[in-house]
Parts: structure tokens; C-alpha cells; sequence
């Protein structure tokens, strides 16, 4: 007989109607600090809902600094020693995210792009990717297997580089040193290509030689200056823009418009990202297979 | 505590996979041979020779009441031709899956006990009424993939903490980004991970993985999942029924319509054959009871 062991908050999906019940436990003002601190720090937002995720992820920070409770450390943020600042925004900036190679279309676009780029290359100076805030590095070695597979004699006369970039030193550690878990490499990257550039290590899959020495890594924050990143035929910076302030989203675009892109070079972002991209003074000239966007105007930096 | 987006945390998520049981030898052969074009009934009737306590929870159900049998079966052959191969290899991996493990509360998931294992059965119904309704398009094998699509939860409960994820759900919408956002993984890549392990067909491990994105799927059983899913819930809570209640309770807008019209079924009509045979088998009450 039915019996209905379900209430809509117990939905696997639905919104429902949850009860928060007694479990918030930071209050208002530590999440509002922790929003401004987030904005100042690395220019990335979060809800005043989120204080779920504030707490979540700060409590490994809390344990590391021998603090009795997230609330606590907050306190101590108030006037934080500068390796626990990087700490907690290290912590709140983590995401997840994937390789780009089974978006076929998108690869090929880039493909194109590429092409082009290279067709315009002198033997004066190499062809240049920037992956920016590409956390874990998967953005940036999908560029460099792409590299491989359709460019192998550029690749081969070391006329190319893919510069990695992160905000993060534990991210960008881990992307330094290429090892993937079982779930993210699963994530974006076909059968074929897993095999070929990745090597099972015990429960890891290592990235192969080929691509490592392809791409470049570096700490960088976008909020702040970008020393040693040179112009660049391509910027690759996908599901980055929505999670800035829109103010600085909208910088960020906008510098990468008047500093470091090429005057032909590629822009490629999020799907959402259409109108602030307009308004940084980019059109978007690919309308089908992704979101791959060149200078409308502006300065010319060649 | 493991920062959730670290390889070492990846790794817990691991041994807590390779900790639960796995399905039987005889349900992935079973699986194999019906994901397979080529095999025929004689191969699926030797794979269940092999298994006496599965012949005989099938020879139960294809004289129960809901089967509507007009005479006894008594043999193999007759109990997979009056169950059909879906029901067949779902009932296999039901009674293999362990309900002791599939039955328990999953608190971060605010599932009472029994929860998780209704639902996936309400969710294999669903998909057996879609396969009915369009066998051509859709494997048998989608009714397995069906009842092992949460399978993941399993595991991810036993490392979400209730009081963030509850707020994570409500701040989401969509329940697979309130995982990856605190987990790093989704229940979909879990339950996907669970039936690689376990030597599953990929055709009903890339369903189940997709289950939640059904668009970035290269077979249509992505889509059959992602819908008997969201009308499961529909009919588990009784606020389904209409396309605006599945987006509500998907969490995002016009997902089962483009499933549906993808698969070239309508709503209605999977409905209806769905509680007809929820109803058969208990798990709705009748019209009239």
C-alpha cells in the first residue's frame, strides 16, 4: 500500500519547502564581512543566503588554525594574518569544473581560431593562450591536447605556450602538478583522449609530458595587476565573468580587452555572459558553436 | 574535516564506493545481454539458470496478481516472456542492489527509511511505461537504469552535512549544484561511478550519469531517466501533472517537455500508463481503493 514516506522538502529535486530550523549559525554581520571580504579580496560574490556555504567550507579552515568555530575565525579576519586571508579565500573560491573536449563544437571553433592565428604567426614570437582562472587546469589542458591533435608541428617546434592562471596557490599547485581524481576525469574528456594523454597512477590519472610542458602556471589575481602576461592570441575564460561582481567582471573584460588580447585574438567565455561582453565593446562572431568573442572596437593592440 | 574540492576528499568519496556491495555476477551479465542488440532470449535465460534465488523471484512476480498471469508459469522461459526483459533485469538488480542498504534513511537527503528505495521503484514504473510506449526508441535496459539512478546517494549522504545541505538545496534549486557546490561531485557522477565499478553497460552508466542534464547525453536514455525521474516526484507528492509543477520541481524550466518531445511521447499518455502500473503493483492505491 502507498504510503507516502516523502515531504516536498524531501523532494530530490524540487525547492520544497525547507526548514532551516535551528541551523544557521553564523549570523548576518559575519556573512556580510565574509561578503565584502570575498569583493575586496578576489572580486568574487556571494548571496547573503549563502552563509551555508561560508560555513561549510570555512570549517577546514577553522580546524587548520586550531579555532573553536567558523564564527570565531571570522573574528579573526577582522585583522587577519596574511596566510589566513589567502586561507579563507582559497577555501571560498574553490569550484568545480571540467574538461571542454566533448564540446565538439566549441573545440572546433577554437580549432579556427586558432588557425588563424597561426596562419598570421611570424617566426618572431609564439603563438600564446591564457587560460585565466583556470582553477584545477582543465581549461588549459583541453587547449593543450587540442594543441597536439591539430597544430602538432607548432607544438613541435616549441612555438606555442598556454598560460594557466589562478588566484589560488592550492589550486594552482594542483594544477601544476596535473593529477585528476577518478570524478574529474570523468568530466568533459573523451575515452580516447583520457587514454592517450593521461596515465593511471594508483587512483590517479596523471597528465602526459606532452601536454604538461605545454602549459604555464602561475598565481595571478584578476583584481589585481597582471604582471607577465603577455598579448595573447586567445583568452579562454568560461564560467569566470558570473561569478565576479559585475563591476568587476566588467573591468576584468575590458583589460583583457585593452592589454593583452591581440586585435584579431579570441575572447571565448560562459554562455551568460553575452551582454556584459557587449558592453566590454566585444561582438561575438561565433553564433552557433560557442561563445567566442572578438574586439568591436576599441584599442588595437598589435 | 577535508576541504570537499581536495584529491584527498575525491579519494574518501572512493572508498566509501568501493565499500558498497556490488551488484550480483549474474545482473551485470543480465545487463550486458540486454543492453546487447545481438543476444537472444536463450543467452538471458542460461544468465538466470545461474542464479536459482533470482529464477525464483521471477516465477513470484510473473504469477503475482499484477502480472495477471491466466495460468501457472512455471519455467524461465515463461516468466521472462510474461515479464518482459526490462522488468526482468530490474527486478534482477532489485534484489540485488541490497535493499537493507537501499532501504535506510539517508538524512542529509531528508529521507525517512524506505524513501530512496520507493522512489527508485516509482522511477523504474515510470520508465517501463515510457519503454512500453516506445520500445523502438528506448532499451529495455532503461528500467534497470531507472531503479539505479540514486544509487549514488547512498554514498554522498554519508558525507553531506544535513544542516548545509538543507540550506544548499533551498539556495540552489537544482539539488546537483547544491552537491557539487559542497561535495564537488553530484549523485548522477556518483551513481554513474557506482555501476562502472560494478561492470554495467555504458549505455545505462552514461543514463544514469546524465540523468539531471539529459541534453549532454549520447543516447536518448538520458532523457527517459531525467523524465521518469521529475514524474516520479510528481507522483510520490501529488504536485506534479502539469509541465509548470515538473519544472518546479526540477528545479529548471522546459526540461521534461524537450525530453518528451525528443522521445515523441506525451505526457498524458506516460502518465496514464504509469499509474496503471503503479497501481498494479501496489504502489499507488487504485482509483477506487
Amino acid at each position: 500500500m502507498w504510503t507516502n514516506t516523502k515531504t516536498p522538502q524531501s523532494l530530490g529535486n524540487g525547492p520544497g519547502d525547507f526548514d532551516d530550523g535551528d541551523d544557521e549559525a553564523l549570523s548576518p554581520d559575519d556573512v556580510a564581512f565574509i561578503q565584502r571580504f570575498l569583493l575586496e579580496r578576489s572580486g568574487n560574490t556571494i548571496s547573503l543566503e549563502q552563509g551555508y556555504l561560508v560555513e561549510s567550507r570555512l570549517a577546514p579552515v577553522a580546524e587548520k588554525y586550531r579555532v573553536a568555530s567558523v564564527s570565531e575565525l571570522i573574528t579573526e579576519l577582522r585583522e587577519p594574518p596574511p596566510q589566513l586571508a589567502v586561507d579563507v579565500v582559497d577555501a571560498l573560491t574553490a569550484t568545480n569544473t571540467s574538461f571542454i573536449l566533448q564540446d565538439t563544437d566549441l573545440c572546433e571553433a577554437i580549432v579556427d581560431a586558432l588557425q588563424e592565428a597561426v596562419d598570421a604567426l611570424d617566426e618572431q614570437r609564439p603563438l600564446v593562450i591564457w587560460s585565466a582562472a583556470c582553477s584545477t587546469g582543465q581549461e588549459a589542458f583541453s587547449l593543450a591536447i587540442l594543441l597536439n591533435e591539430r597544430f602538432p608541428e607548432l607544438v613541435g617546434s616549441g612555438q606555442v605556450k598556454v598560460l594557466a592562471t589562478d588566484l589560488s596557490p592550492t589550486t594552482i599547485k594542483r594544477c601544476s602538478a596535473a593529477r585528476y581524481s577518478r570524478f574529474e576525469i570523468n568530466r568533459g574528456i573523451p575515452p580516447t583522449e583520457r587514454e592517450t594523454y593521461f596515465q593511471a597512477v594508483d587512483r590517479v590519472w596523471l597528465a602526459e609530458a606532452s601536454i604538461r610542458r605545454l602549459v604555464k602556471v602561475k598565481v595571478l589575481n584578476l583584481m589585481g595587476p597582471w604582471p607577465g602576461i603577455p598579448r595573447c592570441d586567445m583568452v579562454v575564460m568560461r564560467n569566470v565573468l558570473p561569478s565576479l561582481a559585475p563591476r568587476v567582471g566588467l573591468q576584468v573584460a575590458q583589460k583583457v580587452g585593452q592589454t593583452v588580447l591581440r586585435s584579431r585574438g579570441v575572447f571565448v567565455v560562459g554562455e551568460d555572459d553575452s551582454q556584459l561582453m557587449k558592453n566590454a565593446g566585444y561582438e561575438r562572431y561565433e553564433q552557433e558553436r560557442g561563445p567566442c568573442y572578438r574586439l568591436s572596437r576599441g584599442p588595437h593592440n598589435d | 574535516m577535508i576541504d570537499a574540492s581536495s584529491l584527498e576528499f575525491h579519494h574518501q568519496l572512493l572508498d566509501l564506493a568501493e565499500a558498497m556491495k556490488p551488484l550480483s555476477s549474474t545482473v551485470v551479465k543480465l545487463a550486458a545481454a540486454v543492453a546487447d542488440p545481438d543476444s537472444t532470449m536463450r543467452d538471458v535465460e542460461a544468465i538466470l539458470r545461474e542464479d536459482p534465488s533470482l529464477v525464483a523471484a521471477l516465477l513470484r512476480e510473473a504469477n503475482s496478481a499484477a502480472s495477471a498471469a491466466a495460468s501457472e508459469i512455471s519455467t524461465v522461459e515463461g516468466a521472462v516472456i510474461r515479464l518482459g526483459l526490462a522488468r526482468v533485469l530490474a527486478i534482477g538488480a532489485a534484489s540485488s542492489i541490497g535493499e537493507s542498504e537501499a532501504r535506510n534513511a539517508l538524512p542529509a537527503y531528508s529521507l525517512a527509511e524506505g524513501g530512496l528505495w520507493k522512489h527508485s521503484m516509482v522511477t523504474s514504473y515510470v520508465a517501463e511505461a515510457m519503454y512500453r510506449s516506445t520500445p523502438k526508441t528506448i532499451g529495455a535496459e532503461a528500467v534497470a537504469a531507472a531503479l539505479l539512478h540514486d544509487v549514488g546517494k547512498l554514498v554522498l549522504d554519508k558525507v553531506l552535512d544535513p544542516r548545509y545541505f538543507r540550506r544548499g538545496r533551498k539556495y540552489n534549486r537544482v539539488i546537483t549544484k547544491a552537491e557539487r557546490e559542497l561535495a564537488d561531485v553530484d549523485h548522477a557522477e556518483l551513481s554513474a561511478l557506482l555501476l562502472e565499478m560494478w561492470g554495467i553497460p555504458t549505455v545505462i552508466v552514461d543514463a544514469v550519469r546524465y540523468h539531471h542534464e539529459p541534453e549532454l547525453a549520447t543516447t536518448p536514455m538520458a532523457h527517459v531517466i531525467s523524465v521518469a525521474n521529475t514524474l516520479a516526484h510528481g507522483f510520490e507528492t501529488e504536485i506534479g501533472f502539469t509541465y509548470a509543477s515538473y519544472d518546479l520541481l526540477e528545479g529548471r524550466e522546459g526540461s521534461v517537455k524537450a525530453s518528451l518531445d525528443m522521445l515523441n511521447l506525451k505526457l498524458d499518455v506516460v502518465e496514464q500508463r504509469a499509474r496503471t502500473l503503479l497501481e498494479a503493483n501496489g504502489i499507488l492505491p487504485t482509483a477506487e481503493s
